[in-house]
């Protein structure tokens, strides 16, 4: 799995993740999200366009990030997703939580 | 019949997936099947990892078979009974906490796995997960 810094765009801070997220990398995006939160950053867009697979480990660390952050008031979005990884956060009802968009420009566009 | 038997420690767990994605590739199954039988995977073994053995590290192993259209995965450990057959749904209209994601685990994979059988013999958890080509 790897992290991507996409960088700021209007109010958001934009980090892409490619490839799997898994119990055994599932902690490390976690982490990546703890050291943006500690550095102040509280409007987050996560763009899944390149996640190929999550589990039920990577689910846990979604939300476990999204509680720190909306703990704090700020505002975390989900976007991009397709295929598999679509489905399961549908299945997952996470979009109660956490708000899933089609694209980061979606997003933008009506920010 | 392939097989593979590691200790049950999540620092092995790419290699037992890795181990699942040859093979079911090798059985000519699509990449986005090949995808589900990842996950279904990962989830039993996870589960393994965390709760079959509360006191020692244990074993599991996995055996894979098939035909053209069916993959067979057996996954098999000595530690405490499980039967994923009889594990409870998670309640999916209100899945918000951590401890319930895991009960997603469980939900995925009686959704992606065609046939699912369990039995308890000789102090172990035998697992067979039947995969057809499409769900």
């Amino acid at each position: 799995m790897k992290i991507h810094q996409i960088g700021q765009k209007k109010d958001y801070h934009v980090v892409a993740v490619e490839g799997r997220m898994d119990a055994v990398s599932a902690p490390e995006f976690e982490n990546f999200l703890d050291t943006l939160i500690a550095e102040g950053v509280l409007n987050v867009i996560v763009d899944f366009d390149a996640l190929d697979y999550i589990s039920s480990a990577g689910l846990r660390s979604v939300l476990i990030t999204a509680k720190k952050i909306q703990s704090k008031n700020g505002r975390i979005l989900v976007v991009s997703l397709h295929d598999t990884v679509k489905e399961i956060f549908e299945i997952s009802g996470f979009s109660t939580i956490i708000p899933i968009h089609g694209s980061v420009d979606a997003v933008l566009e009506t920010a | 019949m392939a097989k593979i038997g590691l200790p049950a420690e999540m620092g092995n767990l790419e290699e037992f997936l890795d181990f699942v994605v040859e093979e079911a590739g090798n059985q000519g199954f699509p990449p986005q099947r090949v995808s589900e039988i990842r996950l279904v995977s990962e989830e039993v073994l996870v589960n393994i990892f965390s709760y079959a053995y509360p006191e020692r590290v244990g074993h599991v192993s996995m055996s894979c078979s098939g035909g053209e259209d069916v993959f067979m995965l057996e996954i098999l450990d000595g530690g405490a009974p499980f039967n994923i057959l009889a594990a409870p749904g998670p309640d999916l209209s209100s899945c918000l906490s951590e401890r319930c994601v895991g009960g997603l685990g469980i939900y995925f994979v009686k959704k992606m796995t065609s046939e699912i059988r369990y039995v308890r013999e000789n102090g172990e958890n035998r697992l067979t997960l039947i995969f057809g080509k499409c769900r």
